[in-house]
């Protein structure tokens, strides 16, 4: 477009200038492009492209969910209007999976299953990437095992996403298969927890209801065993009745008498056998309605207490009742807030190896130095600028 | 052609170094050379940025978004004063430099891409060092797919030289149009992307973020520095296509501009 014109040498006759020499003259002017990008850029993908072992990664996709709730994804824009509410329950639970399986415990328990050291330890594993140590210290472990095992939750659609790497194919799937068996077994586990602590006050209730009515029945049945008479309301129905009748028959025979009063003298064997019947009558009616009230034996008395031990009956079988209900109920809730796993995509063998991603990397590193160059150039020039 | 001819390499070079004195010469001219001088070129978008970080780091998350809310607001404010310093400054080019115009080699372009060297140098380091902080004091997290967020700030200096040039072409004599030149990048904070994600809208509003380059660029920048980042609403090709576009209208722009600049 518009150069300096430089003065052109006409004769080609000149020697060129040889193209290593050319090379070292560029680089001498341009040595800090070489020192700051070009030369760790190279490192680094002499690193990834010759020394860095493959790794295979297994993934799968797992939803924690209890049965009452799926998580609903929440639409952000309500929420960005500030509408919406906290952390759900169900949202706590479901990362509580992801917390285990990213956890101390987990990696102890696969390390005594699947020999896990040995694993990270492969020979073809290269220096850099391997586990170090062939007794690390559960922390190391655990470092080390994040580092390779990801637990990403999908805030979004609440799908839980494991991937696992390892050095050979047969690695990854055997820990990725043994995390979600151990996953799977955490769960049952809680919900166990869970129910038992919910039902177990529950069923305590019962048994307290149930215990109080076989305590009630007990004594009804010694009361009446006591007392001789299997049911004192009925007796002293029956009893009222006989009184009753003995009454009726009695005014009967007093009618008789004073109707017979003014017709036939006192004497005569008809009014004699009336009278008799009149005073007989009457003795029976004052013995049974004594038999009813008076005394300990009594009627009135036994019945008293009778009806109290039935009120006392009718409570406990009502108190029996709503306790069964409430161990019903408590074992729906218990049942409706069971969380189980559902697994979204099943683990996978890896067949190729994709980690690590050597040309990305590489791509990063060189991007990044190249910005950090041209930044520190502009404050390398910016400085000169000021010394002059 | 005459048989002159320099190298490809030798010309590219010679601009490169026309470009690098103009940078030189723009902090001169833009920052002088009192207290911290041309390190202001990082520290007033750094004033801004943690100022707007600040008022973020109050708030609760976003709900809905397990992208922490301050790393959001920075990244989408460092990155929209890429574009509001690159847009803005476009029409005062030619002005500005018009003494420079007297020597040939010094093209509009040149000037431009000085401008956009400049201002980009200036915001990406100030984001590199507040993202730096902010995820050191556990407020941001590590940029999850460093590719997609770079790819994402390149198109965006793309663009905003690319619109630069057309406004550089269109505003040259013509103060009406220049008055305008502020408020668009004014309207374009809240519509740009840079404090929302697409996500966020309403459907219907979705589909008409999506047809927005600039809402486009934000989104593969985000996608780019979270891991929570749905890449439902990025599509790199488009968004190149856009800026393809508006460089060759720019540069046509720019090219008949420079027959009509008489140097006084």
């Amino acid at each position: 477009m518009h150069g300096i014109i430089k003065p052109h040498s006409a004769d080609a006759l000149v020697e060129r200038p040889h193209w290593s020499e050319k090379l070292r003259a560029w680089s001498r002017r341009n040595k800090w492009f070489l020192a700051i990008v070009v030369v760790p850029t190279l490192l680094a993908a002499l690193y990834y492209y010759v020394l860095a072992a493959d790794q295979y990664q297994s993934e799968a996709h797992f939803i924690v969910r209890t049965a009452d709730a799926a998580p609903t994804p929440s639409s952000g824009f309500s929420q960005f209007l500030g509408l919406g509410g906290g952390m759900s329950a169900s949202r706590s639970e479901a990362m509580s999976v992801n917390d285990y399986l990213d956890s101390q415990q987990v990696v102890n328990r696969i390390d005594d299953k699947l020999n896990l050291v040995e694993r990270f330890r492969r020979p073809e594993a290269d220096v850099a990437t391997r586990l170090w140590f062939s007794q690390p210290t559960p922390e190391m472990l655990l470092r080390y095992y994040r580092r390779q095992v990801n637990v990403k939750f999908n805030q979004e659609t609440g799908i839980t996403s494991l991937q696992v790497r390892a050095f050979r194919p047969t690695d990854s799937y055997a820990i990725i298969n043994e995390l979600l068996a151990m996953g799977e077994g955490r769960v049952n586990e809680i919900n166990r927890r869970s129910q038992t602590d919910q039902l177990s006050s529950a069923r305590r209730q019962l048994a307290e209801a149930e215990q109080a009515l076989l305590e009630i029945q007990s004594k009804m049945t010694s009361f009446r065993q006591a007392r001789g008479d299997i049911d004192p309301e009925g007796s002293g129905k029956a009893q009222l009745g006989l009184v009753t009748t003995l009454e009726g028959q009695l005014t009967n025979a007093r009618a008789q008498l004073n109707a017979m009063k003014g017709i036939i003298a006192p004497s005569s064997p008809q009014y004699v056998a009336t009278l008799a019947r009149v005073r007989a009558l009457e003795a029976q009616v004052a013995g049974q309605s004594g038999k009813l009230t008076s005394g300990g034996g009594a009627i009135a008395a036994r019945l008293g207490n009778y009806q109290d031990l039935q009120i006392r009956q009718q409570f406990a079988a009502k108190r029996y009742e709503v306790a069964a209900a409430n161990l019903e109920k408590a074992r729906d809730a218990a049942m409706k807030q069971q969380l189980y796993i559902v697994r979204v995509v099943d683990p996978n063998m890896p067949v190729k190896s994709e980690y690590p991603k050597r040309g990305e990397i590489v791509l990063t590193i060189f991007l990044s130095l190249l910005v950090a160059y041209g930044i520190g150039w502009l404050l390398a020039a910016g400085v000169r600028e000021h010394s002059l | 052609m005459t048989a002159i001819r320099s190298s490809f390499y030798d010309d590219l070079t010679h601009q490169m170094n026309v470009v690098g004195a103009l940078v030189l010469r723009e902090l001169h001219t833009r920052f002088g050379r009192n207290n911290i001088g041309y390190l202001w070129m990082i520290g007033e978008p750094m004033l801004l940025a943690t100022v707007i970080g600040a008022l973020h780091a109050f708030q609760p998350g976003h709900l809905g978004s397990a992208i922490p809310p301050v790393a959001f607001s920075i990244v989408g404010y460092c990155v929209f004063i890429i574009f509001r310093g690159i847009f803005n400054r476009a029409e005062s080019i030619v002005e500005g430099n018009l003494p420079l115009m007297y020597h040939r080699m010094v093209s509009v372009l040149n000037l431009s891409i000085a401008r956009v060297v400049v201002e980009s140098a200036g915001c990406i380091t100030t984001f590199v060092i507040i993202y730096s902080f902010i995820t050191l004091i556990g407020m941001g997290e590590v940029p999850a797919r460093p590719l997609y967020a770079m790819l994402g700030v390149l198109l965006m200096i793309w663009i905003s030289f690319a619109l630069g040039l057309n406004v550089t072409a269109i505003t040259f004599e013509r103060p009406t149009l220049q008055r305008l030149v502020h408020p668009i990048s004014y309207f374009m904070m809240p519509l740009s992307g840079a404090f929302f994600a697409v996500e966020w809208l309403p459907l219907s509003v979705q589909r008409a973020a999506d047809w927005f380059p600039l809402v486009n660029i934000f989104e593969i920048i985000r996608y780019g520095m979270f891991e929570m980042a749905s890449a439902q609403h990025i599509f790199p090709g488009y968004a190149i296509a856009w800026c393809a576009f508006f460089t060759y209208t720019g540069l046509l722009g720019i090219r008949r501009l420079r027959n009509r600049i008489h140097v006084r």
